[in-house]
């Protein structure tokens, strides 16, 4: 049993931002029901009945008493299995229908549907509103080729096979609903043969039973010449065609930038308080409604909003002593803090946290998750990769291609071709359960992983929803997660875990060129260390193979497939354990001893596949071992019908979501995956919802909300911009621009509406938007868990701001374990070298996360987050009281003022607390707060714990703990 | 509404006492006491402004067991004689076949409630008992009914059962968190507050199945003398409310401030409340302790009534991998063993130390299992019919409820809907669930939303 982590939920669950949540198939397949319901409500997915059939009373004759019997005792022994098609079929839409139908046809002159007769229009309309809707909803799933599925050897899926028929003769006779099996079926007329059964949605509704009674007796006109693996209906199309409507799939606009009279109500004219574009736009808004506008922040707030927004740093006294002066020496304000966000954009912290707003995004763990919890002993790579990117300022379509597709495109040299294969890891580091034991199913649930975080990383889209159905909200159908489900399973995810009874499906991480010039582990392992590993492993392989031996000859002694000798088996497990545990420990070093550099992510599978082994098959057999990768080959997804993998249909041919009309300039060709068309594709002038999700996206992390709340979520699900134009604005800006990260923060940051005050205003701006959509204020956040760790480092002078190379993680080696107390020593207050460095080079095992991180939200990587969640809670509060390693950072920090200040003298204790507010806080101390601090000391302790309870007290503030 | 106006009160009370008192630790005390009128009142509003049929519930608090995963019905709590002639044959499902219950039922008690032999223990308190057999939920997937039962809703994030009846009947206890949930796995959601304030989410106590000791919450041990502490917390406290003043109540900052008061009584009270090894050995023996396979779920159930003991509103314990897809033989029965003793022995140590009159013990999963096979030694999931039993807490006991057909299926007599379930929850604990509300984004919320039906004769 598997429950996604909270923060899917949330997410997935929200109130407008949700998006349809997908789960095991076995449970998809309810759910589905329960939607569809929602759905016919909301949008009339039910067809009307246009007619009534006369109903006669239906005598039964005997005979067909006992052909339904038999047909039921058939139903129970056998399953008729569908032949599949070999060859990929094309996509067959619903046809359009011209006008509405006019019932001129004579429904008592049955047609003769067996021979391929045009229909008429009227005909023709009639199958297709009422017809097919009802058999691709209620009958399909158990009587279609596509199902995989002929219940009673019968398939309801073209005009040949309903009146070819099952074992119980043909399912209609047409022209006489009466005598037709089918429709006996429908209307429960024979309680042991009632279709579709409960457990497929049970009885029709009567409109239902009268549409097909009436289309059987007007002679079943059929159009359906083959069987159709596509459940497309009009009903369906409507809904497609009503989501394509939604603003986030319409073209970017240009919009003008609005012109600001000086308008009567505020005391600055438009064009005096806008310092740019982003303003005109937010202004312009203020201005309809009429709002008042908060006042500047205050400078020292200002510089300590910039310095957390764009290093997750707070400024250190000096800078805000300097940056204060400037302004106050009358250096223009937009001077000053122009200059102050380039020095902080050039800064290498910049990357270390927009970096982590990234990892966010691409759901970073260090570790398999679920039930078996491997490490992923290589993702520090992709995490220093993006760090880098943004320090680079990559070009961010540049940046998303690479993630997607970098192995396959072109490397001037090692070094860059190192750089792009370490770029896919994206698609390797999410969680994925590792135990699965049907090869296929694991497949496939990793493509879905992968799907999912593409789309809505990348478009904020949840394609993913459409793999058991056709997205019930957004215009996806399930084949469209088909086509592109044919690209990730052609590709082979190096995640670099090795598998075992615990974990069958192993991979291998990927060797990167040896003169890449990329820094290698930092590993020491003494010749002899490795010898005797080598030596350990190289008998317990004898060991292994000899029980194999043993048991194989047995086997086939026997002749008996199913049994072996439990015991025997159980000493298997543990020695195939261990063995696979120094097996990993050693592929961290090559033959010379020397570290390898390893890194996870992607590369196309083979065109041909390669034989089975001999070896593999005796360890799948005895060691839990997976016996072979499912979709060994470069090969499209079959349909799996109600994304069960044993229904598998016709396959779909890889080609990207139709959604902008220009999937043929993506053609996959049959030699390669297709990933590098996706990646051109989602980053395509054609494709309005990358640029505007990525600027979305970086004006949340700058704002603290998205013009588009539903950051992850761009679908009809979503939220509405609060600012259309100007999102419309700003990802034009962002794409002609050449995608420009560090530009767009510096165009937001500039802006005088970042630079707003938190404060409310008394004028009832409050009243009128108490959630600050139209930004009249700043909006005050909660600093990231990061942050609040980081910036209590920073003031005790511990932090260490350097790249770190690896983890502690990856540096212990410890095979395929994870040592779970790397998050969690830090409870007992033991200070490792680790601990002082930035917290994204922290492990990040998932479900093992440090504790402060996970105490102040870290998301623990299992989906998609471009929004963290912000709580306050008791433990955070004992954490910061009680917690022996902030202890230890408020005893540096009262060394370092005593340092600074070393006079105890009462003529220093001003001074001294003034060092400590300015150095924690930002600010001088106001009003009485000294006063405050004297009461810290009357007590009989020393001074010295006194100015610790100070620091430790002001770490523990809501002020230290919000960015206003 | 009357909620809202005493949370509104509430902030300009707490506000004004902070511009003219001094700022000494008795804030907290006092800060703590408006806290309780608030609640109370609130409470008051929701019992006595009722216009439904009169809610006379007694309960003080719940124990609520979630068996996460899905238990099998029909192997536990609702016999299926019927299903026991069909076993083998075609089932309601293509393809399916029923599937009878691996274990025998028998009647117990005065009551004469019928029980699997998967609880010998249990079924020593049958008549302690209200089994319902005619649960339903809506969704058949884990996350969606879990949650679904622990807040009403799958579709939106709204405030856990446990943090509405915190916030119906307030804190017993200031020292403790007023709803604890031991062990939980899955969704936050499942103790979250939504839109409630901050201070009525659960408390979350170790993860998953795991032994829980009070060393598992972090940093609960001082590292300072408690003068020490109390002039710091003062210090904390007080630029706390300084920054309220400048930010004009900023709800967030009543959060922050709310935890510093909670987490500064906790540290002395929560240990010992979780301290199960203070306990006699006859106790312990009562709850299984003695013994392996019992011990983690025991320890659990036992820091249960000494946290009821204690004042903590309601109490989750989550117990896992109730999901038999495969090897239901071997697993609901280790799941059972592990979990029967302790449960007997709360039942009989409430009632001992008479607190199960005023305590609403809660057994169940999300949804029940199919009684057709899944395979061949397993069960799939089913919405449409589960067994929940409650004792205690004013509950009509003794009876078994409703009815899922002849097999196990589906509901049909008295269907009861997790919304239902919810409303005489509520109605068990004096509150009347159209009354609870709270307001929050233009209208008044609750945990039934609009629907609910409390269940006359679950009540005694």
């Amino acid at each position: 049993m598997q429950f996604p982590s909270r923060k899917r939920f949330r997410n997935t669950f929200s109130a407008g931002t949700g998006a349809y949540p997908c789960f095991s198939p076995s449970t998809r397949l309810a759910i589905t029901g329960f939607m569809v319901a929602l759905i016919g409500i909301a949008s009339g997915w039910n067809s009307p009945v246009i007619a009534q059939v006369p109903s006669k009373g239906d005598k039964v004759t005997d005979a067909k008493d006992a052909k339904l019997k038999e047909a039921k005792a058939d139903k129970a022994s056998k399953k008729a299995k569908a032949k599949q098609p070999s060859e990929p079929q094309e996509m067959k839409k619903g046809e359009p229908i011209a006008e509405p139908m006019e019932d001129t046809s004579n429904p008592d002159s049955p047609k003769n549907p067996d021979s391929p007769k045009k229909l008429s229009k009227q005909e023709l309309q009639y199958f297709e509103t009422k017809i097919r809707p009802i058999l691709v909803e209620k009958c399909y799933s158990c009587h279609s080729l596509d199902a995989n599925m002929a219940e009673g050897g019968l398939r309801l899926d073209s005009r040949e096979a309903v009146l070819r028929g099952g074992s119980s003769g043909p399912a209609i006779v047409p022209g006489d609903p009466t005598k037709s099996f089918l429709i006996r079926a429908i209307e429960y007329r024979d309680s042991d043969f009632a279709m579709p059964p409960d457990e497929a949605g049970g009885k029709l509704n009567d409109a239902q039973i009268k549409e097909l009674s009436r289309w059987v007796k007007m002679g079943a006109p059929d159009p359906r010449e083959e069987a159709e693996h596509v459940r497309a209906s009009l009903a369906r199309n409507e809904l497609v065609e009503q989501a394509k409507k939604w603003w986030a799939y319409q073209p970017i606009a240009s919009p003008t930038v609005p012109t600001i009279s000086a308008p009567p109500n505020t005391q600055l004219s438009g064009s005096e308080w806008a310092w740019n574009d982003v303003d005109r736009f937010i202004l312009a808004k203020q201005l309809e409604v009429g709002v008042q506008r908060a006042d500047d922040a205050a400078p020292e707030t200002l510089l300590r909003r910039l310095s957390f927004d764009l290093i997750g740093l707070p400024p250190t006294a000096e800078q805000v002593q300097q940056f204060t002066e400037a302004i106050e020496a009358g250096t223009p304000r937009q001077q000053v803090i122009a200059e102050t966000v380039d020095r902080l954009l050039d800064s290498d912290q910049y990357g270390v946290h927009w970096g982590r707003h990234w990892l966010d995004v691409a759901r970073y763990g260090e570790s398999t998750g679920r039930e078996v919890n491997l490490p992923y002993n290589q993702a520090w790579r992709y995490r220093d990769w993006v760090i880098d990117a943004f320090r680079n300022n990559k070009p961010f379509d540049q940046f998303l291609i690479d993630q997607i597709a970098g192995d396959l495109l072109p490397a001037d040299n090692d070094r860059q071709s190192a750089e792009q294969c370490i770029a896919t890891g994206f698609l390797a580091i999410g969680s994925r359960n590792i135990n699965e034991n049907n090869p296929k199913q694991y497949a496939v649930d990793e493509t879905d992983e992968q799907i999912d975080a593409v789309f809505q990383a990348t478009m904020g889209t949840t394609l993913a929803c459409a793999r058991c159905h056709d997205h019930k909200f957004d215009p996806f159908t399930q084949n469209d997660y088909t086509a592109v489900a044919g690209i990730f399973l052609s590709t082979d995810t190096r995640f670099g875990a090795s598998g075992g009874n615990n974990a069958r499906n192993s991979a291998d991480a990927i060797e990167l060129p040896a003169n890449c010039g990329l820094p290698a582990l930092d590993l020491s392992y003494s010749a002899e260390d490795i010898a005797k590993k080598r030596g350990e492993l190289e008998k317990l392989r004898e060991e292994i193979h000899s029980i194999i031996n043993s048991l194989e000859s047995k086997r086939k002694q026997a002749k008996n497939n199913g049994v072996v000798d439990r015991s025997k088996q159980q000493e298997l497990r543990k020695l195939g354990n261990q063995a696979r545990e120094l097996e990993t420990q050693l592929s961290a070093i090559d033959d010379s001893g020397n570290v390898r550099l390893l890194a996870m992510g992607v590369h196309d599978k083979p065109k041909v596949a390669e034989k089975e082994s001999e070896e593999r098959i005796k360890k799948a057999r005895y060691l839990g071992a997976q016996r072979r990768v499912a979709f060994p080959i470069i090969e499209d997804s079959p349909f799996f019908s109600r994304g069960d993998i044993g229904m598998p249909g016709a396959k779909i041919p890889r080609a990207v979501p139709n959604l902008f009309g220009n999937v043929k300039a993506y053609r996959i060709p049959n030699n390669t995956s297709g990933r590098l068309q996706l990646a051109k594709w989602i980053t395509s002038d054609e494709n309005p919802l990358t640029p505007r999700v990525a600027v979305n996206r970086i004006w949340c992390w700058m704002l603290g909300q998205g013009i588009v709340d539903s950051v992850d979520n761009f679908g009809t699900t979503g939220s509405q911009p609060s600012h259309p134009e100007l999102l419309d604005y700003l990802s034009r800006q962002f794409v002609d621009d050449g995608w420009d990260v560090k530009k767009m923060i510096r165009r937001i940051a500039t802006s005088r509406t970042y630079q707003l005050a938190s404060a409310q205003t008394t004028d009832g701006a409050m009243e009128k938007d108490p959630e600050n959509r139209l930004l009249w204020r700043a909006k005050s956040r909660r600093l990231q868990a990061e942050e609040i760790r980081d910036a209590m480092l920073h003031v005790a002078g511990r932090l260490d701001v350097n790249h770190h190379y690896g983890t502690t993680m990856a540096k212990k080696n410890l095979g395929n374990r994870i040592d779970v107390s790397l998050g969690r020593k830090r409870n007992k207050g033991e200070v490792v070298a680790d601990d002082i460095c930035r917290s994204i080079y922290l492990p990040l095992p998932r479900a093992s996360l440090p504790e402060v991180l996970e105490l102040f939200d870290l998301p623990d990587g299992t989906v998609v987050q471009g929004v963290r969640e912000a709580t306050n809670v008791p433990s955070q509060s004992l954490y910061l009281l009680n917690n022996q390693t902030v202890a230890g950072h408020a005893g540096a920090v009262v060394r370092i003022m005593t340092e600074a200040i070393p006079g105890r003298g009462s003529e220093n204790f001003n001074a001294r607390v003034t060092y400590l507010y300015e150095s924690i806080l930002g600010r001088q101390p106001i009003g009485d707060e000294v006063i405050l601090a004297e009461e810290l000391f009357r007590s009989s302790e020393s001074s010295e714990a006194a100015w610790v309870s100070m620091v430790r007290g002001l770490f523990a503030t809501a002020e230290f703990r919000y960015l206003d | 509404m009357m909620s809202m106006c005493n949370t509104r009160q509430l902030l300009v009370s707490r506000r004004s006492v902070l511009q003219n008192t001094a700022c000494g630790f008795g804030w907290l005390a006092f800060s703590a006491m408006l806290a309780k009128q608030t609640m109370a009142g609130s409470r008051r509003s929701a019992v006595s402004t009722s216009s439904a049929p009169s809610v006379s519930g007694t309960a003080k608090r719940v124990i609520f067991l979630s068996m996460r995963g899905g238990p099998s019905h029909v192997d536990t709590f609702d016999y299926k004689p019927e299903l026991a002639k069909v076993d083998g044959q075609a089932g309601p499902r293509p393809g399916s076949k029923w599937m009878k219950s691996p274990w025998a039922f028998s009647q117990h008690g005065e009551s004469g409630l019928w029980i699997s032999e998967l609880f010998p223990e249990l079924s020593k308190a049958a008549d302690a008992l209200a089994i319902v057999n005619s649960m339903q939920t809506d969704v058949p997937a884990h996350p969606q009914a879990t949650i679904r039962m622990h807040t009403g809703t799958s579709q939106f994030v709204r405030p856990s059962v446990g943090s509405w009846v915190l916030y119906g009947l307030g804190a017993e206890n200031e020292s403790l968190p007023g709803f604890v949930s031991i062990g939980p796995t899955g969704s936050a959601q499942n103790y979250g507050n939504a839109f409630l304030p901050a201070n009525y989410q659960g408390m979350r106590i170790g993860n998953g199945n795991r032994e829980v000791d009070e060393t598992q919450i972090s940093n609960l041990a001082p590292i300072v003398g408690s003068d020490r502490q109390r002039r710091e917390l003062d210090f904390i406290q007080a630029m706390n409310r300084k920054k309220i003043e400048r930010d004009s109540g900023d709800q967030e900052i009543e959060g922050v401030i709310h935890s510093y008061e909670l987490a500064f009584r906790m540290q002395s009270e929560l240990p010992k409340v979780m301290d199960v090894k203070s306990e006699s050995e006859e106790t312990k023996t009562l709850y299984g302790l003695d013994r392996k396979e019992t011990k983690a779920f025991g320890s659990k159930c036992l820091m249960a009534r000494r946290m009821a003991e204690s004042g903590v509103r309601f109490i989750e314990i989550s117990h896992g991998a109730w999901d038999h897809h495969n090897n239901l033989t071997k697993n609901l029965l280790d799941n059972c063993t592990s979990i029967d003793r302790p449960l007997y022995g709360l039942l009989t140590d409430l009632k001992q130390r008479g607190l199960l009159d005023e305590t609403l013990v809660v057994w169940t999963g999300e949804f029940g299992r199919t009684p057709y096979a899944q395979g061949r030694d397993g069960r799939d999931h089913n919405h449409k019919a589960f067994s929940l039993w409650m004792a205690g807490g004013g509950v009509a006991a003794g009876q078994r409820y409703g009815v899922s057909g002849e097999f196990g299926v589906e509901a049909t007599e008295n269907p009861v809907p997790v919304v239902d379930f919810h409303a005489t929850l509520l109605a068990l604990l004096g509150l009347d669930h159209e009354q609870l509300t709270y307001p929050y984004a233009g209208r008044d919320f609750r945990l039934t939303d609009t629907k609910g039906r409390v269940i006359r004769d679950l009540i005694a």
